[in-house]
């Protein structure tokens, strides 16, 4: 049984990490209608510059460079304010051009992006593993991560950070949406662009600040996924940039709420699922396909999407 | 093969409407209709060019090189069925190439060797049928993985197929009994036909031109059938072709199994041309590989695949004499994934790019977007 609540808890905290990066693909996906590949590549920054700027110093391009040493909360902020800018440079320079282009040339051009960001990440910080430094506040003096049991299982305290960071910032991000102007701007836009022109929206400038929230959340998944494992890698952005779409398409995409549940959902079916099936573990990563198999065969508006897609 | 593709539609471009027809006109006859008889000249002269040059060249280096363009040829040929005819985005293409790779492999390996204990040399035969057959089961397994997007929206393909080829590559690296995992299959015998053995690099380059050749003729033909009119009629507009009584959940479909018919098709012989297959040779990277060769040529283009397989493969092989290119192998894929992007912002059309996807890609001319902006921006002031 603890064993059963101990994989509950570590799917929780992963599908917490997949709720931020789905609330990103969400958001992009209900106004402009884009699958962004880029998010997993922008989440991979995000884990690098939180390194950087937590280092004392780092190997770029092969040269040792001088890093600021900063502390986790500082960096993991300055990385989602870099990679916000970066993802809205993306917008400007890969996306708004074909925003009049027939689906496939964005498209085309998101995963050229992606392929790029992926590639310049290896030509910066090398193709193999850079280990995450300790976060002081979640570390024993042994270096161990500081931890409690609760009924026989074993919670770390950067795992209730990573859970309360993420309800922290869904309940933030909902009443942004919900209730500020720039949210009602939103989702007029994700509704009807032209008309939300007409009625005085400044349509690119929700656009972009959509990129902008959208890259900051990946950045933050990001900083915390390296903090959970402890490393970054070029490759590490493609898998769970995957699998949070799936999780934004399971809870229903453009809404918020369920790019959290379905993140959540898929946190826990993965570990659970890895756990308790046969050849579990090796089969991983093939969950998260079978459930978009699933959803798109019996519900294609997700688990809280209330429309149907509609073609074309 | 060498027809433009386009130049049925002339007509029915023109009946569509004043706009196309004015703006087509002029140029219209030059450039959809009357280019065949010199693109059949062009393509006459590559295809001699592709059977003197092994000769001229000689060194088996290079001829190894024209076999790898060969392949590459027909992948992207294939691919540019699913993405530039019927404008649906396919991510995980090389998990349609490595079906039927691993499908040639276990059937030679797995059975006739290990299992039965046969003289595989005598089964020669069977590579014949197994690249019909491996095509087959790519196909099936392209229809397959399209089916589930057939409710939503196209682009809900570019994920199920992005999940599918990593999914390949997993179960080829962890189905250990099946697939020897990361070491691979080796022992693939070399094609043979009535006891002529395909031993030379010459003979195997051949080969693979000649279905290259059948290839390329068999997609020339079907794209400019009544189903390669449904196909790009999906692309420009799925509803009007819907209306227009087009079954287009039927038509997708052929399209991805016909799409993957000829990865498979490749894959097994791929396997026979290298004897031996990994799933290192099928990586997501090649898939997008693939899809920048279609992009650079050009989309719905017969010839563009060619060119962009020639081209970029051509200029892969040439940089990596490089010491530079090769410490660096990320600079490849920088430069692809620039291309793509570049390409669709300035000339999604490729570099031989026919009018007609080029209005489609920019459909609104530098005038109309400027009369819109304006409308904005009296809109909003």
């Amino acid at each position: 049984m603890s064993s059963f609540a101990q994989q509950l808890v570590n799917g929780l905290m992963i599908g917490c990490l997949y709720a931020l990066i789905a609330v990103a693909y969400t958001m992009v996906y209900g106004i402009i209608e884009l699958i962004n590949f880029a998010f997993g590549e922008l989440f991979m920054f995000g884990a690098f510059i939180t390194i950087m700027m937590m280092s004392k110093d780092i190997t770029l391009f092969g040269h040792t460079a001088p890093m600021p040493h900063l502390s986790f909360f500082l960096a993991a902020l300055i990385a989602m304010a870099v990679v916000g800018v970066m993802g809205v440079v993306i917008e400007r320079l890969a996306y708004r051009p074909l925003r009049n282009a027939p689906r496939l040339a964005a498209l085309i051009s998101a995963i050229g992006v992606s392929v790029l960001l992926q590639n310049v990440a290896q030509a910066i910080y090398g193709s193999n593993q850079i280990p995450f430094p300790n976060i002081g506040l979640f570390t024993t003096a042994a270096g161990e991560p500081k931890s409690f049991a609760f009924g026989g299982v074993q919670i770390t305290y950067f795992q209730l950070f990573v859970v309360a960071v993420t309800i922290v910032v869904m309940l933030l991000l909902t009443t942004f949406v919900r209730r500020t102007r720039m949210g009602r701007a939103m989702r007029a836009s994700a509704q009807d662009k032209r008309t939300s022109a007409l009625m005085g929206v400044n349509v690119n400038r929700v656009i972009a600040l959509t990129f902008l929230i959208g890259s900051a959340m990946g950045a933050l998944a990001g900083a915390l996924y390296g903090g959970v494992y402890h490393a970054a890698w070029p490759l590490m952005g493609f898998t769970p940039g995957l699998k949070a779409f799936i999780a934004a398409v399971l809870g229903g995409i453009g809404n918020i709420p369920g790019a959290f549940l379905g993140g959540l959902t898929l946190g826990v079916i993965e570990a659970l699922g890895s756990a308790y099936l046969p050849l579990g573990s090796q089969y991983r990563d093939a969950f998260a396909f079978v459930i978009l198999i699933l959803i798109l065969s019996f519900k294609p508006s997700g688990l809280l999407g209330a429309t149907v897609e509609q073609k074309a | 093969m060498a027809d433009d593709p386009q130049n049925v539609d002339v007509e029915s471009g023109e009946a569509a409407g004043g706009r196309f027809r004015t703006r087509l006109n002029p140029i219209a006859s030059a450039v959809l209709g009357g280019t065949s008889r010199r693109q059949r000249l062009v393509m006459a002269a590559l295809l001699a060019l592709a059977i003197i040059l092994p000769f001229i060249v000689q060194e088996d280096r290079w001829v190894t090189l024209m076999t790898v363009v060969v392949i590459y040829v027909v992948l992207a040929s294939g691919l540019n069925i699913v993405v530039g005819f019927t404008g649906l985005l396919d991510l995980g293409y090389v998990a349609f190439y490595a079906i039927g790779a691993y499908y040639t492999a276990i059937i030679f390996h797995n059975v006739l060797l290990v299992h039965y204990g046969v003289d595989i040399d005598k089964y020669w035969w069977l590579m014949w049928v197994n690249l019909l057959v491996g095509g087959l089961m790519a196909a099936g397994a392209g229809a397959l993985l399209g089916y589930p997007t057939l409710r939503v929206r196209g682009d809900y393909l570019a994920i199920m197929t992005l999940g599918f080829g990593e999914i390949i590559r997993i179960v080829a690296s962890n189905w250990v009994g099946l697939t020897r995992g990361p070491s691979g299959i080796p022992g693939i015998p070399k094609p043979a036909f009535l006891g002529y053995d395909f031993q030379s690099t010459v003979s195997l380059y051949f080969l693979g031109l000649a279905l290259a050749l059948l290839s390329l003729w068999v997609i020339s033909r079907i794209v400019r059938s009544r189903v390669g009119r449904a196909w790009t009629a999906i692309r420009e507009d799925e509803v009007a072709a819907e209306a227009m009584g087009i079954h287009t959940s039927r038509y997708k479909l052929l399209s991805y199994a016909t799409g993957a018919f000829f990865a498979g098709m490749m894959g097994v012989f791929f396997g026979h041309y290298l004897n031996y297959i990994s799933p290192s040779s099928f990586l997501l990277m090649q898939s997008f590989l693939i899809l920048s060769l279609v992009v650079l040529g050009g989309m719905g283009n017969i010839a563009g695949p060619i060119l962009g397989a020639v081209i970029w493969i051509g200029l892969q092989e040439y940089l990596n004499n490089f010491t530079f290119v090769q410490i660096h192998p990320e600079t490849r894929g920088i430069a692809l994934g620039l291309v793509l992007v570049l390409l669709m912002v300035f000339r999604p059309q490729g570099l031989l790019g026919s009018l007609r996807v080029a209005l489609e890609m920019h459909p609104k001319t530098r005038a109309e977007s400027e009369h819109e902006r304006q409308e904005w921006s009296d809109a909003l002031h």
